[in-house]
């Protein structure tokens, strides 16, 4: 098996190919150059999709058979001008059945049912009775992160509003946000003004919920209805990755120093790892630089899932600085893959 | 209504790099007549140029190119401009500053 890492940076995308023992690799690009690559994902059709925006010219959805030749989607997600709302780029794309959903700035969810060449608004979402009190984060107001269970069940990330999750496919929502400190209190709603970061599931069990937040890591058993603090053991609350590796149920975070500061914690870039559900935390340090000043950015880490009798799995970020790391044994050891890049806003891991 | 004419979109370079071309071959007897068939011949085209209002984006330059001169379509009341032969339409980004 051989990993493809697609790495989205603000002025184009790379793609990094490995032999079968994910230890070399080769670099392909810059694709879209000057453009900003903000999400790519399986379209559901043998192909992928992914999300390029421009200052000038707008966000704008692509289409490939092959992660290397690519074309403009005819129509993007766009709101009504009546809405008054506008779509300035796509966080995240998700799987639900046969569709595809992709997680917008200014907050809210598109829905295609033709593997990304035209997309409907999930309008329960955006018209949610809270929506004039949702406030954007230092990122905007944008609905990063997308989960489900496959089919009808969605959770979605807005920062600075929290969590909402749909039991119809996305047509009502709620929010999903009790036992996590609110930052922005609201006088009429209560559940909101949480600063989610990510969130990810039990693969085994849609159930069970990790969250990076900005005031620390949480975990949910019911399905995001309430949520419990699994901080002890990370040096910080503050972060912005998590990702689970699908084969051994392994967790991975990266924290950052504060709100304030946004770099590793005395410049000593380490991921942490959990193989328990978050009750403890490892750190992993081996070939991470010190004194490294850089975040790692929202969606900038990713898994290939490859763990088996004979091989762990690949674990890869890429950090501000345009720096990409990567590990074959989920994170006991790592290297820097060539290449200094413009900052890197995602990675993700295809395998072939 | 005046004879449609040829008449040629110069695209800058981000549009280039998305569409793989650097023009658009249209017929037409305006401004406005030319953007629409630029439109229609490559239909991504409206979304990268135009914002949810149906404006051009607020960094997006168009330019009327004609014997006299060339006028940027941010001073005009109208985009229902006859066009005349050898006339052109340049877009390109507003980016000044360093």
């Amino acid at each position: 098996m051989r990993t493809q890492l697609f790495v989205g940076t603000k002025k184009g995308a790379f793609l990094y190919s490995s032999d079968s023992a994910r230890e070399s690799w080769k670099m392909e690009g810059p694709l879209f150059p000057g453009w900003s690559v903000s999400a790519v994902a399986r379209d559901g059709a043998g192909g992928f999709v992914a999300a390029t925006s421009s200052d000038i010219y707008g966000p704008c959805i692509q289409r490939s058979p092959n992660l290397r030749e690519w074309k403009i989607a005819e129509k993007s997600p766009k709101y009504s001008e009546k809405s008054g709302f506008k779509f300035k780029q796509v966080w995240t794309f998700a799987a639900l059945g046969n569709s595809l959903l992709a997680g917008v700035d200014e907050a809210g969810v598109f829905r295609s049912d033709d593997h990304g060449e035209t997309w409907s608004e999930l309008k329960g979402l955006s018209s949610h009775e809270t929506r004039s009190a949702w406030f954007p984060g230092f990122g905007g107001l944008c609905a990063h992160h997308l989960i489900t269970d496959g089919k009808d069940k969605i959770w979605c990330g807005i920062s600075a509003v929290g969590v909402l999750g749909s039991k119809d496919a996305g047509k009502s929502w709620v929010s999903l946000n009790q036992g996590v400190p609110v930052l922005i209190k609201d006088e009429n709603f209560k559940g909101i003004g949480t600063c989610v970061h990510a969130i990810q599931r039990d693969p085994e069990n849609s159930q069970r919920i990790w969250r990076q937040d900005h005031v620390g890591m949480f975990r949910s058993e019911d399905g995001g209805e309430s949520w419990e603090s699994i901080q002890e053991g990370l040096p910080s609350t503050f972060g912005f990755p998590l990702v689970v590796d699908k084969s051994t149920r392994t967790l991975f975070c990266c924290p950052l120093d504060s709100d304030e500061k946004r770099y590793p914690p005395n410049g000593e870039l380490r991921i942490y790892r959990s193989t328990n559900g978050g009750d403890s935390w490892k750190k992993l340090s081996c070939g991470l630089p010190s004194s490294s000043y850089h975040a790692v950015l929202r969606q900038a880490m990713a898994v290939d899932n490859l763990s088996g009798e004979v091989q762990k799995g690949g674990v890869y970020f890429g950090n501000a600085a345009g720096e990409v790391y990567a590990s074959n044994d989920l994170g006991d050891h790592w290297q820097r893959l060539q290449g200094s890049l413009p900052r890197v806003l995602f990675v993700e891991a295809f395998v072939s | 209504m005046s004879t449609p004419i040829p008449c040629t979109i110069e695209l800058p370079g981000m549009i280039t790099v998305l569409l793989g071309i650097r023009s658009v071959e249209v017929t037409a007897s305006t401004l406005a007549g030319a953007l629409q068939a630029a439109y229609e011949k490559e239909p991504a085209l409206r979304q990268l140029l135009m914002d949810e209002s149906g404006s051009f984006r607020e960094h997006v330059l168009c330019y009327h190119r004609t014997a006299q001169g060339a006028a940027s379509t941010r001073w005009m009341a109208t985009l229902n401009v006859p066009l005349t032969l050898g006339d052109s339409i340049l877009i390109m980004q507003a980016v000044s500053g360093g």
